[in-house]
């Protein structure tokens, strides 16, 4: 029934694809016999079609856990666009009426994309689980393991949303989960007889190449040199959203010719949409972005990708250097570093979870609470509550996450028991210790990478496998790289012409 | 709700000392335009004159939805104003104010109660004097506006970009808007004129380039480089910012009062404008009222009196009277001749201007005990459609500028 020849029609059908994938087929015919699969890929590679295709084979609803809003939507419009229609996404972003909307026509979709938190809420569950679930998804999954590099507290909760929609089918995509993170997504999601498709995940066209810096500036020169040199599609990480906005006015000083913006999330929503359009479609250059870029973008030719700034870890890194040539082309991986800047990665560790300090106040604050009413006061509770205790969104939900757990809370009821929630403050405080801890050794790893001189592409894989392939063309900077054999080509001169505005109008309309 | 990534998160005070290594060209062609968000503040602070705090400006901006902020746009007459800037934050509102008043163009002082207010400096007025006529202030309609101009923008860059792929066949663009209501309407559009895209669009061209040519050159070409089409995306706002030598909330801004000087064009003249027209003809703007005062809005509306309202929903005439005072803020036909007569209003009107007041207690002892709190309210809310054309409200009420 299954056979070859049938996925590749489909395939073909659907997708106008000829063949498929390393790897996908596979998957693929796993999951259309109702099989739990965890998949790891490496970057890149078509993850994103192990679930598209089966959604519109199998006869009910296929719903799929995505942490990067951006990412949903991106998917969203890029499948209607090859009229893949039956397809929705619930984030925090589209409005309620939308939300309603497709909660009430849910039988009209084969793919909902939404976001975990958003999976939590009872209302969402009420209606999913009237549905036919044919397939769970959960993409990005190394988000589960609280000793990944991008832990979300939300997906914790998945194991126990998967049983609650009655065991429907799971599939598990990564690109960077290390056997100890596999093993934990199996643990979470409560499935130990999950398929594993484990594929390596080294990239045999990407190069490494890192440069040390004394200072700033000559991070600005480095990058300079770079953007001369190598042609193309550019992707500049930073990790913040100011600095995104100042080098990208600086760069486009110094290098008029060049079109370069910048992009973060804290724009809105249709500027983002412009920025990253502009992007796949050839109008800019290079983007200097936040990591909040690049995880939804899926353009073939980006050949250059430079790291102002390092990651916490080398996962982290894999990911984002991922966005590179994805088109199988030879592509550089530039990372800059300067003589502090492991103290970026080390304060945004520290401010990650919440410390004892503040724990101890929203215990205390809790504790006044349950004395009085037993009540968490608003009504949308899990709206600004979090503003209530005063400690960001992200905390909040870690601590409740926890004091459900540990029976401290239920919904709204608050269950005050000193020595029990002594036992557990003691518990949390040494468990965010131990976890910094292990993040501030991720971190070590990172920095040691940067500072080795055996090869690059050895160091940064063999932590994840054993073995890698040949690169298809120069390796790392420590093996020794030729700039001047990259591909460059003179750029032909941007003649801005400075159309009239009536001229515009009439080239945008009727031309 | 959406967490951003650890990345995302500004926590770390960057210093580019390089930075001011650049000449900045920047301030070459100083243009006015780049000064419209400070004009406004001034221009808003300049009717409000110290009788409210001066958040109460950054309410007003990004449309508060509370009676009282309504109440203050009708009484200081800044209701073109309300809800112009929604986007705007409470944080950069504080910088720009602060920067007003360390360069003397706004005064402030702390009241009793510790909350600031501000007025406009002798320097300031001065400001406003010189640039006012070139600040693109009357293009704003912010009360009429506010959620019809936003509903408008979508639809139609979604419609342009719609028409510019369609008509060459091109099928698979990514769109530039994500709303379902959008998306609903602009398909049912694209239905109705499917295959005529060509026709529809040169009808567009002309409608836009007549509108266009009314404002200025610059305001004409920033408008445009915003909307995406076949195989081209538009600017965004921080691209803009750069092209054209403007500060970003300058350029929000300016294309918000674009925006509402074209709507109020089309809907004047929609027999000369009919492909824009068509865009937004079906549009009512949602009235945000109370339960209990929407069914008053409906009775009202179905020609009941106040009185006839009062006995049908068994309610006293005061909270029918309540009721009334909020529909007029949001309903700009609101009959107001048949509850104030012309000889009423003028001494409502003499009596706000003997007393500086626009407190009702205060008012109220001022005029003849025949007159009601309630006309009094009514007459807060409309008093500057009582004014003779040319003539200022604080010139009328006050006898005398700041
Ligand atoms: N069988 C195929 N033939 C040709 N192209 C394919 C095939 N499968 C997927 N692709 C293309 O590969 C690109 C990358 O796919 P996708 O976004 O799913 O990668 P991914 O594995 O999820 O990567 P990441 O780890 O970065 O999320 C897409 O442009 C997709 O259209
Ligand atoms: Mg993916
Ligand atoms: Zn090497």
């Amino acid at each position: 029934m299954l056979t070859q020849k049938y996925l590749e029609e489909e395939l073909r059908k659907h997708f106008r694809y000829d063949s498929f994938r390393t790897g996908q087929r596979e998957i693929i015919s796993d999951i259309l016999q109702g099989k739990n699969v965890l998949g790891i890929l490496p970057t890149g590679s078509g993850k994103s079609l192990c679930y598209q295709l089966p959604a519109l084979l199998l006869d009910g609803l296929t719903i799929v856990v995505s942490p990067l809003i951006s990412l949903m939507i991106d998917q969203v419009n890029e499948l209607k666009a090859i009229s893949y229609k039956r397809v929705a996404t619930i984030n925090s972003f589209i409005g309620i009426e939308e939300k309603e909307f497709i909660l009430q026509h849910l039988h009209r979709y084969k793919l909902l994309y939404i976001s975990p938190e958003l999976l939590q809420q009872e209302k969402m569950l009420e209606c999913l689980k009237r549905m036919k679930v044919s397939l769970f998804v959960v993409d990005e999954a190394h988000c589960i393991s609280q000793w990944g590099h991008d832990f979300r507290p939300d997906y914790l909760k998945l194991g126990k949303i998967i049983e609650q929609l009655n065991h429907p089918p799971v599939l598990a995509l990564s690109a960077t989960a290390p056997p100890a993170v596999q093993e934990d997504i199996v643990r979470n999601l409560h499935l130990p007889q999950m398929v594993k498709h484990i594929h390596p995940m080294d990239r045999a066209n990407l190069t490494f190449v890192v440069e040390h810096v004394a200072s700033e500036s000559e991070k600005y020169e480095q990058i300079l040199t770079y953007l001369q040199k190598i042609s193309g599609p550019t992707l500049i990480y930073f990790s913040s959203r100011n600095q995104t906005e100042e080098t990208a006015k600086i760069l486009a000083e110094k290098l008029p010719d060049v079109n370069i913006a910048f992009y973060h999330g804290g724009m809105e929503p249709m500027d983002r949409i412009h920025i990253q359009q502009q992007f796949m479609n050839g109008q800019i250059d290079v983007v200097c972005c936040t990591s909040a870029f690049g995880m939804g973008i899926n353009k073939e030719d980006v050949r250059l990708v430079i790291h102002f700034h390092m990651p916490a870890e080398m996962e982290a890194y894999i990911q984002e250097v991922g966005r590179a040539g994805r088109d199988g082309n030879p592509s550089m991986c530039l990372l800059l570093y300067g003589p502090n800047d492991w103290h970026v990665p080390k304060t945004l560790i520290e401010n990650e979870l919440p410390q004892a300090e503040e724990i101890r106040i929203v215990m205390e604050q809790l504790k006044g609470l349950a004395t009085q009413s037993a009540e968490l006061p608003s009504k949308e509770w899990t709206g600004t509550i979090h503003e209530f205790f005063q400690i960001n969104e992200t905390k909040w939900r870690f601590l409740r996450f926890h004091f459900e757990k540990h029976g401290m809370m239920k919904g709204k009821k608050i269950d005050y028991d000193e020595k029990q929630w002594q036992a557990v403050y003691q518990h949390l405080v040494e468990w965010i210790r131990k976890r910094n801890i292990h993040k501030m050794q991720k971190l070590g790893e990172m920095v040691e990478w940067v500072n080795t001189v055996q090869c690059l592409r050895e160091a940064l894989y063999n932590k994840f496998q054993s073995g890698y392939s040949q690169p298809i063309f120069q390796c790392c900077s420590n093996c020794g790289i030729e700039l001047d054999e990259w591909f460059s080509e003179e750029k032909p001169k941007r003649v801005k012409t400075e159309l009239d505005w009536r001229l515009k109008l009439r080239k945008l309309l009727v031309e | 709700m959406y967490t951003p990534s650890k990345a995302d998160m500004d926590f770390i005070p960057w210093f580019f000392s390089y930075l001011t290594c650049y000449p900045s060209n920047f301030y070459h062609e100083m243009d006015v335009i780049r000064l419209l968000f400070e004009g406004i503040i001034l221009a808003a602070a300049k009717q409000i004159n110290e009788e409210r705090s001066a958040s109460s400006i950054f309410h007003l901006l990004v449309g508060n939805r509370n009676i009282q902020t309504i109440q203050d746009a009708h009484i200081f007459a800044n209701q073109h104003f309300y809800g112009i800037y929604k986007s705007l934050k409470k944080p950069l509102f504080d910088e720009r104010l602060r920067d007003l008043i360390r360069r003397g163009l706004l005064d402030e002082t702390v009241n009793e109660k510790g909350r600031s207010m501000v007025s406009v400096s002798k320097k300031g007025l001065e400001w406003l004097n010189r640039n006012q006529a070139e600040l693109p202030i009357h293009y704003f309609r912010g009360l009429e506006y506010r959620e019809k101009a936003e509903v408008f923008y979508r639809r139609l860059a979604l419609i342009i970009q719609t028409f510019t792929n369609t008509k060459r066949n091109h099928f698979t663009f990514i769109p530039v808007i994500h709303d379902r209501e959008v998306e609903q309407f602009v398909r049912k559009f694209y239905h109705r004129l499917k295959g005529q895209e060509q026709e529809y669009l040169e009808t567009l061209y002309v409608e836009l380039e007549s509108l266009l040519s009314k404002l200025q050159e610059k305001e004409a070409e920033m408008f445009i480089d915003r909307f995406s089409g076949y195989k081209h995306y538009g600017k965004s706002l921080d691209q803009l910012a750069t092209h054209y030598n403007m500060d970003v909330s300058d350029v929000r801004l300016l294309l918000t009062g674009i925006i509402h000087f074209i709507l109020n064009h089309i809907e004047k003249e929609n027999n000369h404008y009919q492909a824009l027209y068509a865009v937004i003809a079906d549009y009512k703007t949602p009235v945000h009222l109370s339960y209990s005062t929407g069914k008053t809005y409906r009775l009202f509306q179905q020609g009941y009196s106040p009185e006839e309202i009062a006995k049908l929903r068994r309610l006293k005439i005061n909270t029918i009277h309540d009721h009334l005072a909020e529909i007029a803020l949001y309903d700009p036909d609101f009959p107001i001749t048949s509850f104030v007569s012309v000889k009423e209003a003028e001494e409502i009107l003499a009596a706000m201007k003997r007393t500086k007041s626009f407190k009702l207690k205060t008012i109220k002892d001022e005029v003849s005990p025949t007159i009601s709190y309630f006309q009094i309210r009514l007459m807060l809310v409309f008093q500057h459609k009582w004014q003779k054309e040319g003539e200022h409200v604080d010139t009328k009420v006050f006898g005398g500028g700041a």
